[in-house]
């Protein structure tokens, strides 16, 4: 029951902590503008947002014969192996690990840095207001939700 | 949390950038420090930095966690020597040495050092009113 109320937030939850991720990121391609030999790093969002929520998804409904413990999940995923076990989704901070990748196209400059300072905050501005967005989208909803709950008292 | 750790690096490159500008500094006050002995003369410093990157698996980006100040090394350049009799530094021959720092270059080191440091004064503050925002959810 509780769950079906969380279940619709989820979504908008994981881009939250996915944008926060890139927000550090990006904060991290910014400090380092003048360390040599630094590669910026950047991860594809789209990507990784993908990956996170298509791995609830799968791992909310429960799976008919009990898994393997630590086969079929993701790495440090908690496995459901028995009909009380209520499933716990695994932290995402593995899989945009593995999704970092070094930014192309930049000219590294004569100390072998090549972080564009521009490209970075323009980046970094964008991944600012889509942070919001994704706030804002689960506040309407957490609002929508206490508006459902509380039209019975009045 | 992510976000705190936009705090760390922010505040890690503001510390390495402050460190720069005061070598700089060093490095203007001394541009006149003349000396009768080419050994003895001032030598400009300058700062290197270094990423502290994150634990990836092999062939994988790493993501850096932290900027510090890896090292201040010294220009080895040779000092300028100047012909200069009347200089009360001057050697037997009439010759001073005067540091190899080069004024335009640290000036322009100044203006790289305090834009950076604005930039993650900046990016500080962003990640502080993201992080208010998100501990006000659902409390509209």
């Amino acid at each position: 029951m509780l769950d079906k109320l969380t279940d619709s937030m989820q979504f908008s939850a994981e881009a939250l902590k996915l944008r926060a991720r890139r927000q550090e990121v990006l904060t991290a391609n910014i400090a380092n503008v003048d360390t040599p030999n630094y590669k910026a790093v950047d991860f594809d969002f789209a990507k990784a947002l993908r990956a996170a929520t298509g791995e609830t998804r799968a791992q909310g409904e429960l799976a008919n014969p009990p898994r393997q413990p630590g086969l079929g999940n993701g790495a440090g995923a908690l496995a459901v192996t028995h009909q009380g076990h209520i499933p716990v989704a695994s932290t995402n901070t593995l899989s945009t690990q593995q999704l970092l990748q070094y930014r192309r196209g930049n000219n590294a400059s004569i100390d072998g840095n090549s972080v564009d300072i521009d490209r970075e905050r323009a980046a970094f501005a964008e991944n600012t207001v889509k942070y919001e967005a994704a706030l804002r989208a689960i506040n309407g909803r957490i609002s929508t939700l206490k508006q459902a709950m509380g039209s019975g008292n009045q | 949390m992510s976000l705190f750790n936009s705090f760390k690096l922010a505040g890690g490159a503001m510390t390495a950038q402050t460190t720069r500008l005061n070598t700089v500094a060093s490095n203007l006050a001394n541009v006149d420090t003349a000396a009768s002995d080419p050994n003895s003369v001032y030598q400009a410093r300058k700062v290197v930095f270094e990423a502290v990157l994150q634990k990836a698996a092999p062939g994988k980006a790493a993501l850096a966690e932290n900027v510090q100040v890896k090292d201040i090394i010294t220009d080895k350049t040779e000092a300028k020597k100047m012909y200069d009799p009347k200089h009360p530094m001057a050697d037997e021959e009439g010759y001073v040495y005067m540091p190899n720092v080069n004024a335009v270059e640290e000036m322009v080191d100044m203006m790289s050092a305090s834009r950076s440091y604005q930039t993650n004064a900046e990016v500080m503050n962003t990640a502080k009113s993201l992080m208010l925002k998100t501990l006000n959810m659902g409390n509209q």
